[in-house]
């Protein structure tokens, strides 16, 4: 999460700067992805072929889509709420079942020492679009339920403990393949609210049956 | 220097009956030669003298004058003449004395007549006496209501649903009316001033009806008539009709004089107020705008769908016709964890076709609640401060930053009140506006992650509590809830720990049958398990109602609202609201402390140390079995029935009173078990403060059946137990909770999803059971209200079932 990171002080008059160098280094994280993919192959294919089943529940990954956002925005997921410029715009697919939303302390979506930030309920279709800030490798992230929390109150030491534990459970990050097969070109939206919409848009694709959740987010922006 | 004249007939001085008027001596009754005054008033008597001359008063029956030995008396000096010293003339003059009117209701219409007389040593005789003047005593009893089968036989109340019968009962105490024929009038609501200048008697029915009260009659059944078998006119509920008032105020008037004038001193009037009308006839509460028929109610509702950003998606109900309403107060709902904020109709197009704006908000739910009230503000915020530009501007100017009411559901509802308490603690500063702004905060089944302070969780609770602090606060219980089950396992699903930590008015109504996403109109499941479930129809049909009358009642300070947040469901609640199989509905309410309530005991101080001390200092004469005081807390996991649990079921506080999760509540548990008859009985003469009653109008407590108890199982149904009132001199009334209609329900039937340990019966449900304190008094009982010495609870076989296990708290005066 090194360049996620943003002052809320940011000054206005250097976004545009910050936009543009956020557009480069988006470009630059792109193309190490596609540069890396054969090696991130050997070195994770044998370790995924031979890799026991999982015991926690993992995710499909099935789209990853670098962002970066012009206007820093509060990640209200975790204790700390970090602002956040940059990070992965995901789709997700595994039981439709553990996604069910409750009001009690339900399992938190981590993606490495990260919480996921889940946009739509994964009803019926059993696809969650998610955004998780940082400018991180997906080789790296074992996609994963954790413990029932509520993520507004996780620290950072207890998501790293929850990653453990996932790791020593088998929990396995995406092989490079599937990687090589979700991704998708960086975007970089002004802010992220921009950025929601282009998520809602994948929620469409993938879980259509939201509707209720689609038409509320793209209800029209007041001018 | 308050003393009560009848009462004090003694230290008179025969030689004050001799005295000679001298005209610098002068006597006032509140300023006037003539007064008309309720009875248990006070009467401000002024007198002006020499000073440093002694003063007495005198009363008569009769206004004289007579002369005695020469001098000139304005009295009768009759056999009821009364002479007392009521003191000395200070140095200004003036001597004021307050006399106190005893509260005898066989004193309406008399007329007594008044004098002083002041030792005067220069005058021939040594003394003077005033003018007279006359005071007439006014009774002002309720008379409007409706007959019950049983003692106390009638009850009198503010709301009548419309197409109700509605009648006038006098109890013969007012022997006023005994033997007389009256013409009795049902009138358009005035105010004192409109009496006052037009006491003309208009019958809305037409024709006045003429009664006659039997002489000698001994209960208030025989002084009982019916004023109107559902005909009178309540609001006008035509769709798009304009008339969005919840009842419409009649007057009652009984006209002794029968000349088509009211005559205060001798008609009775009930309704003669500024404010409070005799009776209301009340619309259907559930019959409004709604989804599939928005022009259904009093006005056309108009809605927006719009977005100020991220989390600021609204959808905004408002009255079609609004720039003719004038500003409005605003509803705000914020939605629970995987539900849509479009998926509140049923509460948007209901109150905004009453006249309100509700505004359903995108809430931020799925990291926790905190967040959720970081969204409840923002989008409260967002609103108040873009009304110019929302909608092309059609709410600009007509949105009341003032008249603000918080509704959330599941982790939204504990959003609510966790953004409260930001706004208490200062954390939240928003623009547009105030926490004085805030008139009600509503939970609908939520969830508790806050605590008491916000020192639960891991860290990130950010010390929010789930925590109402001074918000009027309302409740809504889903009992088949299988999401926010209830189930004593987890606090943080504890259904009423929110309402207990309110300290200002709270009310909470309870729905069996109801499951979690029964109380939004969206998709999705209930969530909803046990035995006989009554779907989203029946619900919203119950919540629609409620939530109209919750909010009037709150906003607009509303007097029949008021009705339909404690009588019980089962013979009073919104016309359309269903009884059919399954509905059950219990609710509390409890008045905030600045409504000047007095609390008997609510068993939190000193009471748990020593069970026979009351909260009020009240000694406590425990006759009933297996009783207990403590935290209202199941103290394991489940509702297993279990000795070594007393408050099984009873899920208000959690139990060391140091976890995060804690309310602080306390109550007392207790059974009784058919082999006879058992009483609890509060001796006040011990009290701190003793109150007297007839400053109240309630005896107001709440009580339970203890769930999954033998002796609740046992007999499954409604309980009932009968509470008497005792005076000084050993006179007694007793009244049968069950008089009203309804009981205490039985737990709601279920074990399901979770299970929660082994047997039937759901949490243990507290309902609040309000008693007229004037319906003691009913056919003859002779108890004295200013005198009440005790407070007896009667349980078994002769008071009402014959056995049971109950939970009892809240035992107090409230004064409506």
């Amino acid at each position: 999460m090194t360049s996620s990171s943003m002052p809320s002080s940011t000054p206005a008059g250097r976004r545009p700067v910050l936009i543009a160098a956020a557009a480069c280094a988006v470009a630059v994280v792109a193309a190490v992805f596609v540069l890396s993919r054969p090696a991130a192959d050997a070195a994770t294919g044998p370790v995924a072929a031979a890799a026991p089943a999982p015991v926690v529940q993992q995710l499909e990954l099935l789209h990853a889509e670098p962002f970066r956002v012009g206007v820093a925005y509060q990640h209200r997921w975790r204790a700390d709420q970090p602002f956040v410029t940059s990070g992965w715009l995901l789709v997700l697919a595994g039981d439709p079942a553990l996604m069910v939303p409750r009001q009690v302390r339900e399992p938190v979506l981590q993606v490495g020492a990260m919480t996921a930030e889940r946009i739509n309920t994964g009803q019926p279709s059993g696809r969650l679009v998610v955004l998780v800030p940082g400018d991180f490798r997906l080789q790296d992230a074992p996609i994963f339920f954790g413990s029932p929390a509520l993520p507004e109150e996780l620290r950072q030491d207890q998501l790293d403990a929850e990653l453990a534990t996932a790791r020593l459970a088998g929990a396995l990050p995406p092989t490079a393949a599937a990687i090589a097969k979700a991704l998708q070109p960086a975007r970089t939206f002004a802010d992220d609210y921009a950025l929601r919409q282009r998520a809602i848009d994948l929620v469409e694709l993938h879980s259509p049956a939201e509707q209720d959740l689609i038409a509320g987010w793209r209800a029209p922006l007041v001018k | 220097m308050t003393r009560t004249l009848l009462s004090a007939a003694t230290a008179v001085c025969a030689a004050f009956a001799l005295a000679l008027a001298v005209p610098a001596q002068s006597l006032a009754l509140d300023g006037q030669n003539s007064i008309k005054k309720t009875i248990g008033g006070t009467v401000a008597v002024t007198v002006t003298g020499q000073p440093g001359q002694p003063v007495a008063l005198m009363l008569d029956a009769t206004a004289g004058p007579t002369s005695v030995l020469g001098l000139n008396v304005p009295l009768g000096l009759t056999a009821a003449f009364v002479i007392t010293v009521i003191g000395v003339v200070p140095a200004s003059g003036t001597l004021t004395y307050d006399l106190a009117i005893p509260f005898r209701e066989a004193l309406h219409a008399q007329r007594l007549y008044l004098a002083a007389v002041l030792i005067d040593p220069a005058a021939p005789a040594g003394l003077v006496v005033t003018n007279g003047a006359d005071l007439t005593m006014v009774a002002r009893p309720q008379l409007a209501g409706r007959p019950l089968t049983t003692f106390p036989f009638f009850e009198h109340v503010a709301a009548i649903n419309r197409q109700s019968p509605v009648s006038l009962a006098i109890d013969p105490r007012y022997s006023y009316v005994a033997g007389k024929t009256a013409d009795l009038y049902v009138v358009a609501k005035k105010t004192t001033a409109q009496w006052i200048a037009t006491p003309a008697l208009v019958d809305v029915r037409g024709t006045p009806q003429t009664v006659t009260f039997p002489a000698g009659a001994t209960s208030i059944q025989q002084n009982t008539f019916l004023l109107d078998n559902g005909a009178l006119l309540g609001p006008n509920e035509s769709a798009g009709s304009g008339d969005a008032r919840i009842g419409v105020g009649y007057d009652v008037v009984v006209d002794f004089g029968r000349d088509g004038s009211f005559d205060d001193g001798v008609d009775l009037i009930d309704g003669y107020d500024d404010v409070e009308a005799g009776f209301y006839v009340v619309r259907d509460l559930a019959r409004g705008g709604t989804f599939t028929a928005p022009g259904q109610g009093p006005y056309a509702v108009s809605t927006l769908l719009y977005s100020g950003g991220s989390f600021l998606g609204q959808r905004t109900y408002y009255p079609t016709n609004i720039a003719s309403l004038g500003v409005l107060p605003l509803v705000v709902v914020s939605h629970g964890n995987g539900h849509d904020y479009q998926w509140y109709n049923h509460i948007g197009y209901h109150l905004a076709s009453y006249g309100y704006v509700v505004m359903s908000h995108q809430c931020d739910t799925m990291p926790g609640s905190h967040t959720a009230a970081l969204t409840t503000i923002s989008n409260t915020n967002y609103l108040l401060g873009n009304l110019a530009t929302i909608g092309g501007g059609v709410l600009l100017g007509r949105v009341d930053p003032n008249r603000i009411v918080w509704i959330g559901h599941s982790r939204g509802g504990d959003g609510v009140a966790r953004a409260y308490d930001l706004l208490f603690r200062s954390v939240a500063n928003p623009a547009n506006f105030s926490i004085n702004g805030i008139k009600l905060v509503s939970s609908m089944a939520p969830v508790d992650f806050g605590g008491w302070d916000g020192s639960s969780g891991s860290s990130g609770a950010a010390g929010n509590g789930s925590h109402p602090h001074d918000a009027n606060y309302h409740l809504w219980v889903a009992q088949a809830d299988s999401d926010v089950n209830g189930c004593a396992s987890i606090p943080e699903t504890f259904w009423y720990a929110l309402y207990e930590r309110a300290t200002r008015k709270r009310q909470s109504i309870s729905l069996y049958g109801v499951g979690h996403g029964d109380l939004h109109d969206g998709s999705g499941a209930p969530w909803a398990s046990g035995p006989a479930l009554i779907g989203k129809t029946a619900t919203h049909a119950i919540m629609r109602g409620y939530l109209l009358a919750l909010v009037s009642h709150h906003v607009g300070g509303d007097i029949p609202s008021r009705d339909f947040l404690w009588r019980q469901y089962e013979t009073f609640r919104p016309v359309g609201a269903p009884i059919t199989a399954g509905v059950a509905v219990n609710m509390t309410m409890r008045d905030d402390a600045q409504a000047g309530r007095y609390v008997i005991d609510d068993f939190q101080n000193q009471s748990t140390t020593s069970p026979n001390i009351a909260t009020s200092g009240a000694s406590v004469t425990v006759g009933v079995q297996s009783f207990v005081e403590g935290r209202a807390d199941d103290a394991n996991g489940d509702f297993s029935n279990n000795v070594n649990d007393p408050f099984n079921g009873f899920t208000f506080d959690e139990n060391t009173g140091t976890g995060s999760q804690r309310s602080n509540a306390f109550a007392s548990v207790f059974g009784f078990d058919g082999s006879g008859n058992f009483l609890m009985t509060w001796d006040l003469t011990t009290s701190f403060s003793r109150p007297n009653f007839r400053d109240y109008g309630f005896l107001s407590f709440r009580a339970a059946q203890a769930s999954r108890h033998p002796l609740t199982t046992a007999v499954l149904g409604d309980l009932t137990f009968s509470v008497a009132l005792e005076d000084e001199q050993g006179n007694q009334g007793t009244v049968n909770i069950g008089a009203y209609g309804g009981g205490l329900e039985e737990p709601y039937q279920r074990n399901t999803d979770p299970t929660c340990g082994t047997g039937l019966g759901w949490n243990s449900e507290f309902e609040t059971i309000r008693i007229r304190l004037t319906d003691f008094q009913n056919d003859g009982s002779g108890v004295d209200l200013s005198a009440i010495r005790k407070v007896v609870f009667k349980f078994g076989p002769a008071h009402g079932s014959a056995q049971g296990r109950i939970g009892l708290d809240e035992l107090e005066l409230t004064r409506k």
